[in-house]
């Protein structure tokens, strides 16, 4: 009860013109600068900060949060019209989004993107009003032990995910994790495969390779197939765009799946909205009733991948906000906006400035709120978008993925390395070796390799540390489980088969 | 489908099908090598197993021994697949190299709305017209949004340099 009068608070606080006002704006160029390829939201939220300064303190967090929620809207429309994820996040969302997009079903893919969006955003909202400091204790319980083997159940899932050929899959994550290799070590501090060249030092850049591997990657497959492509632009209206009853009963389970999954990882100190919409992705493929097309363009893959990474964002708040731990690079730089109007997060912000926190928190509603507004507006004009003939697009494309890879850290170093991963993976399509998976591991082994040295570091080396920790040895069993089923469940088969013979 | 698939037993290809073969081969051959590299950097000079835990090299030798394995097992036991890809695939990157190398003397904006003007006029064939428009459209775009508003600083180019 006390929780629900403090939101009311918050939301009369909160809920004035010029704080909608603020939220809209926030929201209209979250999505614009999410959508741009290589501006996520921490880019989003870091451009934006110094002009809050001038602002009323919960005005301008209002206005921050309603630019996060927008970037996240953002983030998949790029991915699900051009192939181009904005972010980390959304290239899972590519995965069937893309698909989609060329069967001429984008405008569904974006409204699926956003409903499942606002849901995720939403689940992960309340959960972080009803029980944030809770789940800002259970992200505590996962130590490095714990990350590791979290980390280990992301990536044994991915070769499994994705393409015609487990086994290409699981080339192209060993080639995500060689990648990832790339610069200097965390744990050790020591150069490797640099090739003696400064820019490598810090290792490869995410978005350049992602915009090339993806995007320029399209560029050229356009060249090749420019005849459908002009074929499908033509089927595109609002009308078939519009979700239908069945379609919306579809999603509607998967996201709120996903939402409560995406939300739980969120809180995980360094585990982010990749790793939740991933994960989320993952469990739809394995529990849901059409898992085993997912990857070919379907709604239901959208959703997972939509929502998980909205709930995770707003569960990025949770040791945000109770222990002043931020769970996201966005997150940190929220903290350091808080901090510049002298808010101190961690355990006493309840108490020592309820208005601001539950200010807050009834922003993120309102933000939420606007950005699906502000996002389901804009899809007629990005419907148009998609009828643009493959002769201006192709140019057009490729000018973005350039300036993309080039704004991230102002090098050319990146353009050009964007223009080499484009060509590489352009070539791994053609020998159909899936490039997500590829991704997806670069993402996810320096988390792996970083928390897997620190676990070893506190047990001196002594590997049972994964077995002593039940949160640790259940992940690792679900592992095992995910790795085992197959071969499992091939041999059940193949004994009923024999039985029946025999019959 | 297990980890290793099933092998399928080669098909007759028509010439045009065996040149295009080529390039998946060259992929995988690609990889192998990459892995061996990876792997022989991570067991010989970064290490494997440091101070009781993976050391620099634990994860390169085991995605490069992992990745190199299944790659050889690719190319020799598995049957290549191709598909038509044309020689005109490729352009764009050439072109857009071309742009990115006239960057230091045209600058950002100019060099890429010089290339959306010339590849829609002489690749696509368009008209004068479209072709200006969309250039010079997608040039003031670019200015006006990272330039402008985004404040990234793209490089400026000597052309410019000269005029001031």
């Amino acid at each position: 009860m006390d929780i629900l009068q403090s939101l009311l608070s918050g939301f009369a606080t909160s809920l004035t013109f010029s704080n909608i006002f603020a939220a809209l704006v926030g929201a209209g160029l979250g999505i614009v600068i999410g959508a741009i390829p290589g501006l996520g939201s921490v880019t989003g939220v870091a451009l934006l900060l110094p002009l809050t300064f001038q602002m009323d303190p919960i005005t301008g967090i209002i206005m921050l949060g309603a630019v996060y929620y927008g970037c996240m809207y953002g983030g998949s429309y790029s991915a699900i019209m051009l192939n181009i994820p904005g972010d980390a996040p959304a290239v899972v969302t590519a995965l069937d989004g893309y698909p989609l997009s060329k069967n001429g079903q984008a405008g569904k893919a974006l409204f699926t993107a956003n409903i499942s969006s606002f849901i995720g955003g939403t689940i992960g909202i309340i959960m972080l009003t009803f029980m944030g400091a809770a789940l800002a204790k259970i992200g505590l319980m996962f130590g490095p032990a714990e990350v590791a083997a979290l980390v280990i159940l992301a990536l044994c899932s991915i070769g499994w995910l994705l393409g015609d050929s487990p086994r290409k899959g699981l080339i192209s994550t060993f080639i995500g994790i060689m990648l990832s290799m790339v610069g200097i070590g965390l744990a050790f501090g020591q150069p490797r495969f640099t090739f003696d060249s400064m820019y490598l030092l810090n290792g490869i850049s995410f978005i350049p390779l992602v915009i090339g591997m993806f995007g320029f990657s399209q560029v050229l497959e356009m060249m090749v197939n420019r005849v459908d492509a002009a074929g499908l632009m033509t089927k595109l209206s609002l009308r078939e765009s519009l979700l239908d009853r069945s379609e919306v009963r579809r999603i509607i389970p998967v996201s709120l799946r996903s939402g409560v999954l995406g939300n739980l990882v969120g809180i995980l100190p360094g585990a982010g909205a990749t790793t939740g919409s991933f994960l989320a992705y993952v469990l739809e493929k394995k529990v849901g009733r059409h898992g085993a097309e997912m990857g070919t363009g379907r709604i239901e893959g959208v959703a997972a991948s939509e929502a998980g990474n909205n709930a995770a964002a707003a569960g990025s708040f949770a040791p945000l906000l109770s222990l002043g731990i931020p769970g996201s690079g966005t997150a940190a730089v929220l903290l350091g906006g808080l901090m510049m109007w002298g808010v101190q997060p961690g355990p006493m912000l309840f108490q020592n400035s309820p208005d601001f926190v539950w200010g807050l928190i009834s922003s993120m509603y309102l933000g939420n709120v606007m950005a699906v507004l502000a996002a389901l507006a804009i899809i007629p004009f990005l419907v148009k978008l998609l009828r643009v003939p493959p002769a201006f697009m192709i140019p057009v494309i490729a000018v973005v993925c350039v300036v993309g890879s080039y704004s991230v850290n102002n090098s050319m170093f990146d353009v050009w390395f964007m223009l080499g991963a484009g060509v590489i993976a352009f070539f791994m399509n053609v020998a159909k070796y899936p490039v997500a998976p590829l991704l997806l591991a670069f993402v996810l082994t320096p988390r792996l390799e970083t928390s897997l040295r620190q676990a070893l570091d506190i047990s001196r080396g002594d590997p049972s540390i994964f077995l002593g920790s039940p949160i640790a040895a259940t992940l690792l069993s679900i592992t095992l489980l995910f790795i085992l089923y197959p071969m499992i469940s091939k041999l059940v088969k193949a004994s009923i088969k024999k039985k029946q013979l025999a019959k | 489908m297990g980890i290793f698939g099933e092998i399928n037993v080669e098909v007759e290809k028509s010439p045009e099908e065996d040149r295009l073969s080529l390039l998946p081969a060259l992929v995988t051959i690609g990889i192998v090598v990459m892995g061996v590299c990876w792997a022989a950097f991570g067991i010989f000079k970064y290490g494997v197993w440091v101070n009781n835990g993976p050391g620099g090299g634990f994860f390169s030798a085991v995605a490069g021994i992992g990745a190199a394995s299944l790659a050889a097992y690719e190319f020799f036991f598995s049957p290549v697949r191709a598909r038509p890809i044309g020689g005109k695939s490729l352009w764009p990157a050439g072109a857009m190299g071309l742009a990115i190398l006239s960057i230091p003397f045209l600058g950002m904006v100019l060099s890429m709305s010089v290339f959306i003007l010339l590849w829609i006029l002489v690749v696509e064939k368009k008209t004068w017209r479209q072709s200006i428009l969309t250039g010079v459209g997608a040039g003031v775009a670019l200015y006006l949004l990272f330039g402008l508003w985004l404040k990234v600083p793209f490089p400026q180019g000597l052309l410019l340099e000269l005029l001031q």
